[in-house]
Parts: C-alpha cells; structure tokens; sequence
C-alpha cells in the first residue's frame, strides 16, 4: 500500500513539470509561427511598396520629357524624392537627372536657367555637396 | 576617366553633363571630382568652392564664372574657355591663361 502511494506521490511530482515543459513548447511552436506569418506579411508589404516605388520611377521617366513644364516639374519633384526615400535608387536616378541635362539641354540664351533646370541642379546638388 | 579620378571618388556616382547647356546654374561647394563637364556651356555659373579635382574641363566654357575656391588646376583651366570676367580661384595665376574675347 505504501509503495502504491509512493508511485502515485512520484508521479503527482513529475506530472507537474512535465505538463509545464509541453505548454511551453506548445506556446513556444505558436510563437514561432505566428513570427514566421509576421516575417511573410512584412516581407509581401515591402515588395509592394517596391512596385509602387518602381511604377512611380517609370511613370516618372515617361513625364520627363513631356511638352508641358509642370508635368516635366512633377516628374522631378517624383524623382527627387524616390532619391531620397530608396537609397538604392539614388544612383540611378541621379544618372538619369544628369542624363536628361545632357540630351535636353536647349538654348534658354543668358536668361536665368528654366525652373525644370533649377530643379533638376538642387537634386543633382543634395547628392554632390562636399561631406 | 584616369584611375587617380576613380580614387577620388569613393562612390559610383559620376557627374556627367558633357555637352549640356547650363549657364548660371549654381554648384557652389559640390563634389565634382572626375565629373564629366566637357563642352559644357558654365558660363556665368557659381561654381563656387567646387572641388573639380580629375573633372574634364575640355572645351567647357567658363566665361564669366564663379570659380573663387574651388580647387582646380590651370592644366585643367588651360583646357576651358574663360574670359576676364571668370573668377579664378586664388593661386591660378591669370596671365598664363588664354583668355577668350
């Protein structure tokens, strides 16, 4: 009888730590998945915003040499602040800003530059200034 | 564009407006080592405190420009078109350049 009881005592006492143990793991395995899902969702977000980021470059290098001056200026002001916000991106769009200097460049004679040009040598300037 | 120019800079972005019409644009105080400024019309441009260190200046005109500190070299302004209104940088002695009427 006494041993009978030992057993159930020995049993009651590891019952206990090993009930704990599998909820920790069980809670543990939720965690991990619930990480992962968070990790995808974070993930899919940034590709998204990739596209749009794309879309808006292309989008923008097609208004570059519009006839109109504020679809032109829109187009900067666009390409201005993809510079900023990726700065992976910076590069190429500063390529891009030097390259419509080089092959749009008309005759504005001595007057002041046009404001696309203005525009265009402040951006050009954010990336050249002395550090 | 020379090695040494490569050295200058430390990132891939070059300056490249060969060519490119640009009179009285400000740069005052940029980067433009190993740009690429041939046959660039500068004229009245402030180009003030710009380090053109290794930049091509072949052909670039420079007539009535700000160029005071700004480093550059009178091999480099041999190669450019300026004229006595040009604002030389302080050491780029006057006289050995041939100024454009």
């Amino acid at each position: 009888m006494t041993s009978i009881l030992t057993i159930v005592d020995t049993v009651a006492k590891l019952g206990l730590p090993i009930a704990a143990f599998i909820g920790l793991y069980l809670a543990w395995r939720r965690v991990s998945a619930m990480s992962m899902q968070a990790d995808a969702s974070l993930q899919q977000a940034e590709l998204a915003r990739r596209d749009h980021v794309a879309e808006l470059f292309n989008r923008a290098v097609g208004q570059l040499t519009h006839e109109k001056l504020e679809i032109r200026l829109g187009a900067i002001y666009t390409l201005r602040q993809i510079a900023r916000d990726f700065p992976d991106l910076a590069e190429p769009t500063y390529e891009l800003l030097a390259a419509y200097l080089r092959e749009s460049a008309r005759d504005y004679g001595d007057a002041e530059p046009p404001i696309d040009v203005r525009e265009i040598m402040k951006t050009l300037r954010e990336r050249l200034a002395i550090r | 564009m020379t090695n040494a120019a490569n050295e200058l800079r430390e990132e891939g972005f070059r300056f490249d407006v060969e060519g490119a019409f640009l009179r009285r644009t400000d740069l005052s105080n940029a980067d433009l080592r190993g740009a690429n400024l041939r046959d660039a019309d500068f004229s009245n441009a402030i180009l003030r405190g710009a380090n053109l260190e290794g930049a091509i200046l072949d052909g670039t005109i420079l007539k009535g420009a700000d160029l005071s500190g700004a480093r550059v070299t009178l091999s480099q302004l041999k190669r450019a078109v300026l004229d006595k209104s040009t604002r030389l940088p302080d050491g780029i002695p006057r006289e050995e350049l041939s100024l454009a009427p």
